[in-house]
């Protein structure tokens, strides 16, 4: 995140309305002023040094101050993404819940709570029941979809309680801590470089010359790469891909399966005690939630575009990718990089899973399935394409069938009759599988690629390039209307065009052109140059050139979105204020505990507040949704 | 009404205007903050976002009733959120409980006892905090032997209020000569400078004292406590409802 205006306001404002006053106002300094001891510090906020030290105490326990401790001083620096990820808290709870199950959502609040924990404070604290609070949100209080979250009133036992903690570390979504956490980058950075010039070798006495510069640099990006893969791993990481499924399916039906090179669940809960009653200190791993968010909003696409069943698949088949991906952005080589095989999809599968349904039926010979069957080791981004004619003749697949003949036995511990299931019905449950992956293969979103036969991988930067130019698109198309989306898209495909020019490319007047340019390039969306055709520089004998500057456009969208956060916030502040007289009345323990009952109409109030307070923080937490696809997917 | 035809009637030659009694104008005052032409409404939350949203909810309420989070301290509420200097943006916050006193709300009732507790600073006891993972000068606030020092300090500031009242606490609180000697000064001192206490004892444990913050006391200060007699002396008697409500008439 730029270190810009609105970014800072909206993290100050987040820190203020989950963690309050006082750290909000240390970190609003922080970030405005960077790096910094405690007195200035305590000179610029104007706290005592005894509140000072208190409200760094609670923001470096939840990860949202870096410090750096040198033997003469200590500087503190302000940790904006972790600020920034205040938000998500909802989404990421919601995420785990999903996955694992309302114990899990728990043990994760817990966390959330304690920044980082040790895990029999951890155990300690989910016990307690700080996470029994319930959000009276306006909303109707309805459990998940999944089935598990009948845990979250009985009492859970201590085994269940470890084996929840040992999925999530499974995951990565909670990681043991360690040591450069607490340091920000770039403090660790220098770190590294005065070491390095230190140790003698070729960067003795300092980087001189553009050569050995780059030389530093590329030794300094090779040694943070190493320290992330030195992060004290959990133990049970190391068989990354193919690990346990579960197939908690739609109807919640548990039923287990697992491939067949997995170890077996006992050797799992030994190894998980063991570790798990030292002195392990965890915290949540806000980069690998990002990956199982990001899947979210992947599947999510997947369903609008293609529709329920292909979703559920492509569902299934990121959760196969996702073990292997430890945070977003990460560059994934294509061709060498992961790729799951059909057959693993397919195990992976839950049975209730028609996959049957969702694929239209038409002969083979009515269409042309040779430009899905052609692999391709690439990333479309790397290859030069021949033309657009596949693709065209590919969109409006239906039913494909494979080419290639496809291995029948599946091993399944649960339920070995499996084995003896009529071959017919697995060969078509295979062959409508393929389908799925193949509608995916076609569509216009790069969901997939198919590297080998029937293997695949997902190009993950491409598609999140869709994702952000299917929003600019629908942005832009909102604010400027059907003229000035059709403006843009012309300038993208053609780059700087004249102005002269436009109206025949776009079959739109000129003084319509004129004006929806003029408009644009107010809001800062598109630009012009001038180029005099001769020495004269007269406006007549002058090129005017528009252009569209994508990159440009998109971090002014990101300002605006953050701005527009932070005016939700200020104004929910004001709800706030207004209906404080009946927020306060609704938390005295007297009525909270049900000693005085409020009448009808204080009842009434409260929960329009509710109302409105959910309002804006869903409208927040939408608005977050496309921070995400901009900056951190 | 009808004067002011006639007026008009007689100013301009003429022109004869009649006061239209049926007229209407469609002229309405301009809104401050004009509705937007082509506002479309939220969509409802879907199921997934219903859950996100409790989910948030229920983390932030649980942050609130616990020991880290930190109530508003702000003087005025209705003061606009945009601030142009640090200064301006310091000012805003800090109550001094003495100065900001509103005598109309601020008196504290019997029902005052229900409210939730406001605190000012979070409360490190409360939670479990590994020392190793801290900068070393954070330390004396965290909970531990340091921490329990400035306690003591802390409790030593209110003993010493009470035995200003009772002279005989001095000999049965167990402090040593040295410091029976200063208490004996300090009650002299007391004498002449009443109030002065709460500062002094802040001195002693800060070097540097920018603002004039009430400190958190959550001992007691014996039956002379008479701030705290219904809260423990941390209600900063702004209950927020009290905002200058002069516009609403």
């Amino acid at each position: 995140m730029s270190q810009s205006k609105n970014a800072v306001e909206l993290c100050a404002l987040l820190v203020d309305e989950i963690y309050g006053e006082l750290t909000s106002r240390i970190i609003t300094i922080l970030l405005r002023r960077g790096r910094l001891q405690i007195q200035p510090l305590g000179r610029h906020t104007r706290l005592t040094r005894r509140q000072l030290k208190h409200g760094l105490a609670i923001l470096i326990q939840q990860h949202l101050v870096f410090f750096h401790e040198t033997k003469s001083s200590t500087h503190y620096e302000a940790n904006k993404d972790a600020a920034y990820n205040l938000i998500r808290t909802g989404k990421v709870l919601e995420v785990v819940e999903n996955k694992f199950g309302g114990v899990a959502k728990d043990l994760v609040h817990s966390l959330f709570l304690m920044g980082h924990a040790k895990v029999p404070d951890l155990f300690e604290a989910y016990e307690s029941g700080d996470h029994r609070a319930t959000g009276d949100f306006g909303v109707s209080e309805k459990p998940a979809t999944n089935g598990v979250n009948g845990h979250t009133n009985g009492h859970t036992s201590a085994h269940e309680l470890r084996q929840t903690l040992v999925k999530l570390l499974d995951a990565g979504f909670i990681a043991p801590i360690y040591n450069q956490m607490f340091r920000s980058p770039t403090d660790l950075r220098n770190e590294l470089e005065t070491d390095l010039q230190a140790s003698g070798g070729a960067f003795d006495g300092g980087a001189k010359g553009p050569k050995k510069k780059t030389a530093l640099r590329d030794k300094l990006e090779q040694q943070l790469e190493d320290m992330r893969s030195t992060r004290p791993a959990w133990e049970g990481k190391g068989r990354k891909r193919d690990r346990e499924i579960d197939s908690n399916g739609s109807n919640g039906s548990a039923k287990r399966r697992r491939i067949v090179e997995d170890g077996s669940d006992n050797d799992d809960d030994l190894k998980g005690d063991l570790l798990l009653n030292g002195d392990l200190t965890v915290y949540l791993n806000y980069e690998k939630l990002a990956v199982a968010l990001r899947n979210q909003e992947l599947v999510a696409l997947a369903h609008t575009r293609i529709g329920d069943v292909t979703s559920q698949v492509y569902d299934k088949f990121l959760a196969l990718l996702e073990p292997v991906i430890d945070r977003c952005q990460e560059h994934i080589d294509g061709g060498d990089g992961t790729t799951i095989r059909l057959k693993s999809v397919y195990n992976a599968l839950p049975e209730n899973v028609n996959v049957s349904l969702g694929i239209g039926k038409i002969g083979k010979d009515k269409i042309d399935t040779g430009a899905l069957d052609r692999p391709q080791l690439k990333p479309q981004s790397e290859i030069e394409e021949d033309g657009d004619d596949d693709e065209d003749m590919i969109k409006d697949i239906g039913a494909v069938r494979p080419s290639v003949p496809q291995p029948r036995f599946i091993v399944d511990d649960d339920n070995p009759h499996d084995l003896f299931a009529s071959v017919d019905e697995e060969e078509r449950r295979m062959d409508d599988l393929n389908n799925h992956l193949r509608v995916l293969l076609a569509d216009e979103a790069p969901f997939l690629r198919m590297c080998f036969d029937n293997e695949y991988t997902v190009d993950f930067p491409e598609l999140v390039e869709y994702l952000k130019d299917k929003e600019l698109a629908f942005y832009l198309r909102e604010c400027f209307g059907p003229g000035g989306h059709r403006l843009v898209r012309v300038m993208q495909k053609l780059g700087k065009v004249d102005e002269k020019q436009l109206p025949q490319i776009a079959l739109m007047k000129q003084k319509d052109i004129r004006t929806k340019l003029a408009e644009m390039q107010m809001a800062g969306m598109v630009d012009i140059q001038g180029v005099p055709r001769d020495a004269s520089h007269t406006n007549a004998r002058m090129i005017f050139l528009w252009h569209f500057d994508e990159e440009r456009v998109k971090a002014l969208f990101l300002e605006k979105i953050y701005k527009a956060m932070s005016r939700h916030l200020q104004r929910l502040d004001i709800v706030r204020r207004k209906n404080s007289g009946i927020v306060q009345l609704s938390q005295r323990s007297d009525v909270l505990s049900g000693t005085v009952a409020l009448t009808e109409e204080q009842t009434n109030l409260i929960s329009d507040f509710r109302k409105t307070e959910s309002k804006f923080v869903l409208q927040i937490s939408r608005l977050d949704g496309l921070v995400a696809i901009f900056k951190d997917y | 009404m009808s004067k002011r035809g006639g007026r008009g009637a007689n100013v301009l030659k003429g022109a004869n205007f009649e006061y239209d009694t049926e007229i209407k104008l469609d002229v309405k005052p301009e809104l401050d903050f004009p509705i937007h032409p082509d506002l479309k409404k939220q969509s409802a939350p879907s199921e997934r976002e219903a859950r996100v949203l409790r989910n948030f909810r229920a983390y932030q309420s649980t942050v609130q009733a616990g020991p880290i989070y930190t109530h508003p301290t702000k003087r005025d509420t209705d003061a606009p959120a945009k601030t142009f200097s640090e200064e301006q943006f310091n000012k805003q916050y800090g109550v001094n409980v003495k100065a900001d006193f509103d005598p109309f709300t601020g008196v504290d009732t019997y029902s005052k006892k229900y409210d939730p507790p406001k605190q000012t600073l979070p409360n490190l006891k409360r939670i479990k905090l590994d020392r190793k993972l801290f900068p070393k000068e954070l330390w004396d606030v965290l909970a531990g032997a340091s921490g329990d020092d400035i306690r003591a300090n802390i409790s030593r500031a209110g003993e010493r209020k009470g035995a200003m009242i009772d002279a005989n606490t001095v000999t049965t609180n167990g402090a040593s000569e040295v410091d029976q000697k200063d208490m004996v000064k300090l009650i002299d001192k007391a004498g002449e400078e009443g109030e002065g206490d709460d500062e002094e004892a802040n001195s002693e444990n800060e070097e540097e004292e920018p603002q004039d913050e009430t400190y958190e006391d959550d001992e007691d200060g014996g039956d002379y406590n008479a701030e705290g007699y219904f809260s423990g002396g941390e209600g900063d008697g702004d209950d927020g409802d009290d905002t200058a409500g002069g516009d609403d008439y």
